[in-house]
């Protein structure tokens, strides 16, 4: 028998073809070539699989968040009564909890103020991770462990079709929150949509989202700090976000009206007061839904 | 377990405040930290001197706890020391979201006693919000509060000293303990009854334990009876407490319950209240009893309450627990007005509860906007002739009102100690410069700033300097109290206006606290009234400090600059180059340039080399980076938003010199022909759009002139370059490739072609 050194060169392939040549018994060889031959055809089975998997993933995950309504009403940390919306037209997303970060620790505190609606409204639960000022988080794998587990929790809740996580990350706290996100995206039902809240700026000129494991990221159009002055007059003059995750949806609120809605599938708005039909009568004729 | 009466008597009213008073914040960003110059929301910090009666000028924008305030010092009433200190303690718990929700602390105290008893498991993990079922299974409640879990550790330590703790008994009764603490999150853990012939006490407990356990599982009927049967065991040493609870059960019953029994069961809690306070023999429990009544009549009689609250809050001497009325009156005002803005244009409460106690309707009525509530307050006044009702009426009224006058002697009679003083003169000046009596409002506010400067806090400081702004009679004058030190900084994120700590502000913001800079007042006049000839003046006064002085003078020689006065850019270089020494070479290329185009080549090349620069005068903190780095938030050359109009309210944006019309509020020494050359300057400035489209453009007709100038790659890349990190417009990506084909079809092969290797869409 001769050895075979798998060189640069000289592919595995070709060394097991050698070892099999240089079996004596010619059963044991057809037997080998049988179980090769199998494990070749499992191995390409499975990649093709795989890949197929991964394509229909994101081919049902983009037709599941396509089929959420085009508006998205977020109701926050305050009683909400909106049973009276069409479910057809518009969807909920809802404080469901939030989780502040404060040292070492993970202090989660769940939604305590009712919230109404109809059974066949689409829901959104959403998570703000708040970092402590007094004790600024750690930012260990711990926390992210626990606050991803605590988030994933929301996806049990009824009519949750998508999580969504709404937080504020330096560039020093990124590495953080992706691995946050990834071990949230391994913890929920893989039916269930992810998505976070962005700074305009992530969507624009910075690629950090590109690779997250999430289904959107909603640019938020108020609130907007330092970046309003520049990012409005874009939005004015028809620009869209660049970075992928950002492209079909985007966050405003009623009391920071735009001139211009911006021309996105799925438009996340925000009242800084209670929704009242009239309210939200008034907001999808000024932002033409 | 609970028997801790005193120390729960706080902790339902928070949760029940939770209910309509959780703070409503979205915070976005990225967030800068802003310069505050008047606190709008609430007043500036240290809260203890608002508390101690240090009022300052009162915006009706303040949250309402601190307008009770304001109108108790007004109507001559103060606060003793532990009140203060109650108020203080209130405000920190809101605007700090402190929460006194699942306190892990209380948690703890409980396992730690638990692993006294020998022969015990594992602590089980205990959370203690329960998520609410059907309809409401979006929502949770905070079902098990630190009370149950401070009194569950003091009465098993009573129970080891009594039967030691290695008896078998005693870890039975932990056992069951677990099981009770288990339905503070989901399901139905119900320990099961003892025998009869157990240890009394051991039995007693364990009565108490299931009826504990069904009101936490939310079995209230059931937790109900089994209080009630508690109640009259004589032998249960939970006897005295049990009526209490059985209030509780039904509170939680109406919390929780289905809508149409609300009522009722919140008439039975009234009355089983109203029978423990009648009873002496339940006396221990009186105090925790009032308690929780009131929060049955705060949801079973609103109106009622609030109209106690309102009184008792006026009254002389204030109620004994002010922190938790005020809470409850300001929840319950919240409730019948709304809790934020929008309530100004929507009452919702009926007009008499609203308007019968005069706390109430000075508060609601100083808060409204319209017409029908300056009436109000006016017609208050005249039968009153109180002070809250003249700060009201002032601050509504605007310098044609027929009462102004009137009403402007009775502020003028204020003495200084009067905690109205700031108000008063501030509303009566708004007066005098809407009415146009500018000489006679620079006069008093001279007066007022000279002899009673050190009284005011900054934030007072400020709104009265603005007036004084708006006054001026001469440049120097305008620029003296155009700047101001800021009375806070904060990131601001969420509108609370959070004063940042010290060690909140970065190293490049350190220098900030005490340094003064322009508030958006003076920013609007600096760079929209202002004509070249005399922000070129201010740029050679002294009066400003050099920090002010060098972004004024920036600013000014790149409008003179773009406007083609060479003259007013060449007067302005000896000044630029001494506040910003590190332009110096470019200054000098300027200098030495032999034709205007050549000329304005060179301030071209120096803006790409220096994108801090812009024809724009900073407000606030301004741009933190280096004058000659590129801003992250894409900060440089200008962009062309700040030159427009403003198309877009920013949420928290106030506006406390209200009533003065704009013609107003340009200073008297601008002439009218200045006026007009300033409006025709900036419309030329605004027509320029993007700063990357025009630098661009400018780089490409000066290189398509000039090829063979060395600068040309270099400005070409910058030009690139601007495309990039400036504001930019759906135009910019065509100036974007413009310039990159004009770099790499000329250059090819040079250093800064080679530095281009891509153009920017957008």
């Amino acid at each position: 028998m001769r050895f075979c050194r798998t060189l640069s060169a000289q592919p595995a392939v070709h060394c097991l073809a050698l070892f099999i040549q240089n079996l004596s018994q010619h059963r044991l060889r057809l037997a080998l070539i049988a179980l090769l031959s199998a494990s070749l055809f499992f191995l390409a089975a499975f990649g093709y699989q795989r890949r197929e998997q991964a394509h229909v993933n994101k081919a049902s995950s983009s037709s599941r968040i396509s089929q959420l309504p085009t508006t998205i009403l977020w109701a926050w940390e305050r009683p909400e009564k909106l049973d009276f919306i069409d479910p057809k037209k518009l969807g909920v997303a809802f404080l469901a909890r939030t989780i502040y970060l404060r040292a070492d620790r993970v202090v989660s505190r769940p939604r305590l103020q009712p919230l109404d609606v109809s059974s066949d409204t689409a829901m959104i639960a959403v998570a703000r991770i708040e970092s402590d000022r007094p004790a600024p988080p750690t930012l260990s794998s711990e926390q992210s462990k626990v606050a991803a587990a605590e988030i994933a929790e929301l996806g049990k809740l009824p009519n949750v079709r998508m999580v969504q996580v709404d937080f504020d990350a330096t560039v020093s706290e990124r590495a953080f929150y992706r691995k946050l996100l990834t071990e949230l995206r391994g913890n929920l039902p893989p039916s269930t949509l992810l998505s976070i809240t962005a700074l305009a700026s992530w969507c624009k000129g910075d690629n950090w989202l590109e690779g997250l494991p999430i289904d959107e990221a909603v640019p938020m159009l108020f609130r907007m700090g330092v970046e309003r002055k520049q990012f409005l007059s874009q939005v004015a003059a028809g620009e869209g976000f660049t970075s992928t995750p950002c492209r079909a949806s985007a966050g405003v609120s009623t009391d920071e009206p735009l001139t211009e809605p911006p021309a996105v599938q799925r438009l996340y708005v925000f009242s800084p007061t209670v929704w009242s039909p009239e309210a939200v009568e008034q907001m999808m004729n000024s932002y033409k839904r | 377990m609970n028997r801790n009466l005193r120390k729960s008597i706080f902790a339902i009213p928070l949760l029940f405040a939770f209910f309509f008073q959780a703070p409503v914040t979205f915070a976005c960003g990225p967030f800068s930290l802003d310069a505050i110059f008047s606190f709008s929301v609430h007043p500036e910090y240290p809260l203890e001197k608002y508390a101690a009666g240090d009022i300052g000028i009162v915006q009706p924008s303040y949250a309402r706890s601190y307008l009770f305030v304001a109108y108790r010092y007004f109507n001559g009433d103060s606060f003793s020391q532990t009140q203060q200190q109650a108020l203080v303690d209130l405000w920190h718990d809101r605007l700090d979201l402190r929460w006194d929700a699942g306190d892990e602390q209380a948690v703890k105290t409980w396992l730690t006693a638990r692993q006294k008893v020998a022969g015990i498991g594992e602590p089980p993990k205990i959370e203690v919000f329960r998520n609410r079922e059907k309809p409401n299974e979006y929502d949770s409640y905070l079902n098990c509060q630190n009370d149950a879990f401070e009194t569950a550790a003091t009465t098993l330590d009573a129970r080891i000293g009594k039967f030691g703790a290695d008896n078998a008994a005693l870890k039975q009764w932990v056992e069951a303990q677990d099981q009770v603490f288990a339905n503070c999150s989901e399901g139905q853990h119900i320990p099961s009854d003892m025998p009869a012939d157990t240890d009394t006490l051991l039995r007693t407990d364990r009565q108490y334990q299931i009826a504990a356990a069904n009101f936490y599982a939310g079995n209230f009927p059931v937790a109900q009876t089994l209080f009630e049967s508690i109640a009259s065991d004589a032998k249960s040493p939970w006897r005295a407490s049990a009526p209490y609870l059985v209030a509780r059960t039904l509170l939680r019953k109406a919390s929780l319950g289905p809508e149409e029994t609300k009522k009722e069961s919140l008439g039975e809690a009234e009355q089983q209240l109203n029978k423990i306070l009648t009873s002496l023999e339940l006396k221990p429990s009186h105090e925790a009893a009032k308690r929780l009544l009131s929060i049955v009549r705060l949801r079973l009689h609103p109106e009622e309450r609030l109209h106690e609250l309102a009184v008792s809050l006026a009254s002389k001497s204030g109620p004994a627990n002010l922190k938790q009325d005020l809470w409850d009156y300001t929840v319950l005002l919240d409730q019948f007005v709304g809790d934020n803005e929008a309530h100004h244009q929507k009452i919702t409460g009926p007009p008499t509860v609203l308007h019968d106690d005069d706390v109430t309707d000075w508060i609601v009525t100083l808060q409204a906007k319209d017409a029908e509530a300056r009436d109000h307050a006016l017609a208050r006044w005249e039968a009153t002739s109180s002070v809250p009702w003249l700060v009201a009426a002032l601050s509504k009224i605007d310098s044609q009102n027929a009462n102004a006058s009137r009403l402007q002697q009775a502020a003028a009679k204020l003495p200084p100690s009067s905690p109205a003083f700031a108000t008063a003169a501030f509303q009566s000046l708004r007066l005098d410069i809407a009415a146009g009596r500018a000489a006679d409002a620079r006069t008093e506010l001279d007066d007022l700033l000279q002899k009673h400067r050190a009284s005011f806090n900054l934030s007072s400081l400020n709104l009265l300097q603005g007036q004084r702004m708006l006054v001026s009679s001469s440049l120097d004058d305008f620029l003296t109290f155009a700047q101001r030190v800021p009375a806070g900084f904060s990131y601001n994120e969420d509108g609370r206006e959070l004063p940042a700590d010290a060690e909140e502000l970065g190293s490049e913001s350190k220098r900030l606290p005490g340094e003064t800079s322009f508030d958006s007042d003076a920013g609007e006049i600096l760079n929209r009234r202002l004509p070249l000839e005399l922000l070129s003046q201010a740029a050679g006064n002294k009066r400003l400090p050099d920090h002010l002085r060098r972004d004024v003078t920036q600013a000014t020689w790149l409008r003179a600059v773009l406007l083609g006065d060479q003259t007013t850019a060449s007067a302005l270089l000896p000044t630029l180059k001494a506040l910003v020494p590190e332009l110096t070479p470019f200054l000098n290329e300027y200098t030495t340039a032999r034709d205007p185009a050549a000329k304005k080549f060179a301030a071209i090349y120096a803006w790409l080399k220096f994108p801090g620069m812009e024809p724009i005068v900073d407000t606030g903190n301004g741009r933190g980076t280096a004058l000659n780095e590129q801003d992250s938030y894409r900060d440089n050359w200008w962009c062309s938003a700040s030159l427009a109009e403003p198309v877009t309210t920013q949420a928290g944006e106030k506006t406390p010199q209200t009533g003065i019309p704009a013609a107003k509020k340009i200073p008297i020494f601008v002439t009218a022909a200045q006026r007009a050359t300033a409006s025709r300057e900036y419309a030329v400035l605004a027509s320029f759009g993007a700063a990357p489209n025009y630098l661009s453009r400018q780089v490409i007709e000066w290189a398509t002139k000039h090829p063979t100038d060395p600068r040309v790659p270099e400005a070409l890349h910058l030009a690139v370059k601007t495309t990039r990190f400036g504001c930019t417009d759906k135009q910019t990506g065509r100036w974007s490739k413009a310039a990159y084909d004009f770099l790499h079809q000329r250059y090819p092969g040079n250093t800064w072609t080679k530095q281009t290797p891509y153009w920017f869409k957008d």
